[in-house]
């Protein structure tokens, strides 16, 4: 299997990768992303700041146990009466109505699963997100809609934002900041 | 205390392998209290007839019980220690996928090892309360049971009946008196209910339970640890 981001791995591949207020894409075939972007999983396994690393996948990574919103505040300090505010004020940042917390997980849709998680990272304060290709299961305005959202989260809640896709549309929309092409 | 409610949310979640981790420790315990209870059983009558009569026999065949015993002890603890690792290999077959979302969520392996330790202790605590309450509330019951019991295990470890008078004994209502043989139906000694103490129970069932929990924890930490260690490269959702 190609290997890309493993293959060439070396100490300064965190710095080109990772920069704050970027997003950095990485353009490769559809059989290496998901190879490289488990192996990123697995490089962060190994680090100490690996709470400061958050992942974005399609597939449903909430907890089948607990509810949406206790979920979301896994791994979180933030006190109860503190929960109802933010949790307000992160859903109107990522335009995502509240009453999705009453679905079950199994009623989310691809989006809305995927902006959950972006919420979950923020409340977790995550310095760096890296994002699996979940852009093909979007429709094209949801595309339209993420992807300034995710400027929007890179700039002003000062992220590192990297994206592994085989999409040159996406690679190549103008909310990049940085295309790295192993394809 | 977080982490407990995530427990308890997991261990209500995954009830059917939940319930049985929980039967199954309530019946170890039981029988591992019992055997360390039949010990003190013997070692009070023992000590009872010691005083009174001095026969090898007897004192062979009580060596030879308690031997049998701690044998058993130690056949039922590795029993135990085959089924909850059978038991736990299927706990983290199905929570698998639960235990990589920790660690995508970014919480390190130690927490992960902790978690998984707390939702396989959290029946067992189930499983340990469900015996004490038997225990305490039933406890002439348990010790009717162990009486009973006992002769039974005896018999079938092939422990032979001793005789600690004479066998012959002595009609004298008769008009002319006649031996008769009765061996076999004859019993000189009984134990008596206070030969069992709620204080032999507790230490007998205090000791059994930090054994089971001593077993699971080491067994989850190790099956854990073997888990994490492969998913690290096999891990794909």
């Amino acid at each position: 299997m190609n290997f890309p981001l493993a293959n060439n791995w070396t100490e300064d591949s965190f710095k080109e990768l990772f920069q704050q207020q970027h997003m950095t894409v990485v353009l490769e075939d559809q059989s290496s992303i998901q190879a490289d972007f488990y192996f990123l999983i697995d490089k962060t396994f190994d680090m100490k700041q690996a709470m400061a690393i958050g992942f974005i996948l399609s597939e449903n990574i909430f907890l089948p146990y607990l509810s949406i919103r206790d979920n979301l505040f896994v791994g979180t300090s933030i006190k109860e009466k503190d929960k109802k505010k933010r949790l307000n004020d992160l859903f109107t940042y990522v335009s995502l109505p509240a009453s999705v917390l009453n679905k079950s997980e199994d009623q989310l849709n691809t989006f809305e699963q995927i902006k959950l998680q972006l919420i979950q990272l923020l409340l977790l304060e995550k310095d760096i997100i890296i994002i699996d290709d979940i852009f093909q299961k979007l429709t094209i305005s949801q595309r339209q809609e993420l992807l300034p959202l995710l400027q929007k989260i890179a700039k002003e809640k000062q992220k590192a934002i990297l994206v592994l896709t085989n999409d040159i549309q996406i690679a190549e929309s103008p909310y990049m900041d940085k295309i790295i092409k192993t394809a | 205390m977080k982490n407990i409610r995530y427990a308890f949310a997991s261990v209500s979640y995954h009830k059917k392998i939940s319930f049985s981790i929980g039967v199954c420790s309530a019946l170890f315990l039981f029988l591992l209290t019992s055997i360390l209870n039949l010990k003190d059983l013997e070692r009070s009558l023992y000590n009872q007839v010691s005083t009174v009569i001095n026969n090898t026999d007897y004192h062979f065949n009580y060596q030879k019980i308690m031997q049998l015993y701690t044998s058993l002890y130690v056949v039922t603890l590795v029993l135990w220690t085959i089924l909850i690792t059978l038991l736990l290999f299927i706990s983290l077959k199905l929570k698998k996928q639960d235990m990589m979302k920790w660690r995508i969520m970014g919480f390190s392996n130690g927490f992960v090892m902790k978690q998984s330790i707390l939702e396989s202790i959290i029946p067992i605590a189930f499983g340990i309360l469900v015996t004490a309450v038997f225990l305490g509330v039933c406890q002439h019951t348990y010790e009717y049971i162990l009486i009973q019991a006992r002769p039974i295990l005896a018999n079938e470890l092939g422990i032979k009946r001793v005789t600690l008078f004479s066998s012959k004994m002595i009609i004298e209502s008769t008009p002319s008196s006649q031996l008769i043989d009765s061996t076999a139906d004859t019993h000189f000694l009984s134990l008596r209910i206070s030969n069992l103490p709620g204080a032999a129970i507790f230490r007998a069932f205090s000791k059994s339970s930090f054994l089971v929990l001593s077993i699971t924890a080491l067994s989850t930490l190790i099956s854990t640890s073997l888990l994490s260690k492969q998913s690290k490269k096999v891990f794909r959702m």
